[in-house]
């Protein structure tokens, strides 16, 4: 196995008295899913905020291809190749569905000065844009509202707005929150595709069905701290994990 | 009244707030920045170009600048130090979101009042710059005044093809996202700040030239003129006309102004006059609450484009605590 392009190494996020992460390590490879479940209120959503920057860990690190962003503004980190997704599918209502994916890359034309001069994006530019909407089934509504879009489709926009970017790592926050069954094929299979394409994924995920699927190696948080890691077929089969799932399990596999 | 006296200052003001409003709908419509201050960019305009056209100061004044430069060196003039203070006001406040933007902006104008009236060796205090340079003053009167009001139509019609240029350039589909969603941006790499700086900053200038616009038209530069009524002035036109909408502003600006300036024409005698006037006041906040009593704030006009909520604080919040 080549080196991990994303290390969490022993992170500790404690709230007012509430210790939400004890030594969590975690690691991302490139063209490997990394999956991280564990029940609600175990620190999933926490380790992503602290992998993108956006709660501070008391303790460790996180090194993203080599360099620490603990810290780092959130809108360099996706300068950096890190894309994040959001429990909530972020979205421009004011914008058609092709230009929710056009605003995405960071093209010059973009600036203050290119549009004094009037310049354009590229038409090249834009047919990248329809067809990274054809790859996520998209095309047929491009030049439609994003208010027109189901819950799901914006999930499949949103990931269609970081692939223009040709992330290097993409972290997913429960991407089938909302997500109608019937498009959550179609999201494992994109995100399949990307993994083949050599990016790191790490999502996380409250359905154990979609993860068991589509992760190469699971991560179980329980009450902050990691209790399993490895295979999914094992993992699943731990009996720490069953306990720490018990009550939930059926729903979530059924 | 002579009408065509009446109807040449009645462009030129229509023109002059149509360019105010445009801006603010720079900074409001597509940026989500409540300006309160509004006043306080123009008189910077009104003071620089007074000061940078205005002849030397003689032996009895009290004032100590005045260069007696062309009049488009003060409109330049004027444009630069909208930048600046636009800068300096920025600077502090545009980390502050919704209403605390707006409470910072009132404030900053506040501040900059007091400075006009005190500042006497530049401003000249309560008694302001009385000999504002006008613009075709070799002309007659009559054509004069109009030559002046086809000069201020020209900066809101420029005004207008700026925005619109802006807002439907790729820069504008950028502002457009991040007025949506700032954390859906900073997810694929925009950098809120510089965005929202950049488009308050435009509007700051454009609010300073049409400043030195408004102290050519009323020809003196004093502090009484620059008071809180000219900022909700502009903010009810924009609200009359159509939140983020094409021809909003011009359609809100004319209606208003229109509207305050025709009372004009009723005042007879000075005790009636005066009357009027304090009916202007009562009149103008009047017509915003049935405004707002009767329709939505956007969609007067028919937006181009509908938001979702006027205030959206939620997803503000997230932003703020991601930076």
């Amino acid at each position: 196995m080549t080196e991990a392009t994303v290390q969490v190494r022993d992170v500790e996020v404690v709230f007012g008295g509430l210790r939400a992460l004890r030594n969590v390590s975690l690691d991302g490879y490139p063209g490997r899913i990394t999956g991280l479940i564990g029940p609600n209120g175990a620190g999933k959503t926490t380790l992503f905020n602290v992998m993108t920057s956006v709660v501070r860990p008391r303790t460790g690190t996180v090194m993203v291809g080599g360099t620490d962003v603990t810290g780092i503004p959130f809108y360099r980190l996706a300068r950096r190749g890190i894309a994040r997704t959001f429990q909530t599918p972020r979205g421009f209502p004011s914008l058609s569905v092709v230009d929710n994916v056009l605003v995405a890359p960071d093209h010059r034309n973009e600036r203050l000065s290119g549009s004094l001069l009037g310049r354009e994006l590229p038409e090249k530019l834009r047919d990248r844009a329809v067809g990274i909407l054809e790859r996520v089934g998209l095309a047929d509504k491009a030049e439609q509202s994003y208010r027109n879009l189901s819950s799901g489709e914006a999930r499949l926009l949103e990931v269609a707005r970081h692939l223009i970017r040709d992330p290097q790592y993409l972290l997913l926050d429960e991407p089938t929150a909302g997500v109608a069954p019937e498009l959550q094929g179609r999201l494992a299979d994109i995100l399949r595709d990307i993994r083949d394409q050599g990016v790191t994924l790490v999502c996380v995920e409250h359905n154990m069905k979609f993860l068991r699927d589509l992760a190469d190696h699971v991560v179980v948080l329980d009450t902050g701290e990691v209790i399993a890691e490895g295979d999914p077929e094992d993992v699943f089969k731990d009996e720490r994990v069953i306990d720490a799932y018990l009550g939930h399990r059926e729903h979530d596999v059924a | 009244m002579n009408w065509a006296v009446f109807l040449v200052g009645i462009v030129t003001l229509i023109a002059i707030y149509a360019t105010l409003v445009l801006a603010l709908n720079l900074q409001f419509s597509y940026t989500n920045l409540i300006n309160l201050g509004i006043v306080a960019y123009v008189a910077v305009g009104a003071y620089a170009y007074s000061i940078v056209t205005q002849e030397p100061p003689g032996p009895f004044d009290d004032y100590k600048f005045g260069f007696g430069l062309p009049i488009w060196v003060g409109i330049l003039a004027a444009a630069v130090a909208g930048l600046a203070f636009g800068a300096l006001t920025a600077w502090p406040s545009l980390r502050l979101r919704g209403e605390y933007l707006a409470l910072m902006t009132f404030a900053f104008a506040e501040v900059f009042d007091s400075f006009l009236v005190n500042a006497k060796s530049i401003t000249n205090g309560l008694v302001g710059l009385p000999s504002v340079l006008r613009p075709f003053e070799q002309l007659d009167p009559r054509p004069a005044a109009w030559a002046f009001a086809g000069l201020a139509v020209l900066l809101a019609a420029l005004t207008f093809l700026l925005v619109r240029r802006l807002i439907t350039s790729p820069y504008g589909r950028l502002v457009l996202a991040v007025s949506d969603d700032e954390q859906g941006a900073a997810a694929v790499g925009k950098d809120i700040g510089v965005i929202r700086n950049q488009m308050f900053l435009i509007g700051a200038v454009i609010m300073s030239i049409a400043g030195a616009f408004f102290v050519m038209y009323v020809s003196l530069a004093v502090p009484t003129i620059f008071i809180p009524e000219v900022t909700f002035t502009i903010w009810i036109a924009l609200v009359l006309g159509g939140i983020r909408t094409k021809y909003g502003p011009l359609v809100g600006a004319t209606l208003l102004i229109g509207l305050q300036e025709s009372l004009r024409l009723l005042s007879l005698s000075p005790d009636q006059s005066a009357f009027v006037s304090s009916l202007r006041l009562a009149l103008t906040g009047l017509l915003l609450v049935i405004l707002l009593r009767l329709r939505p704030p956007e969609h007067l006009v028919g937006s181009a484009v509908r938001r979702r909520r006027r205030w959206p604080t939620s997803k503000r919040a997230e932003a703020r605590a991601t930076g």
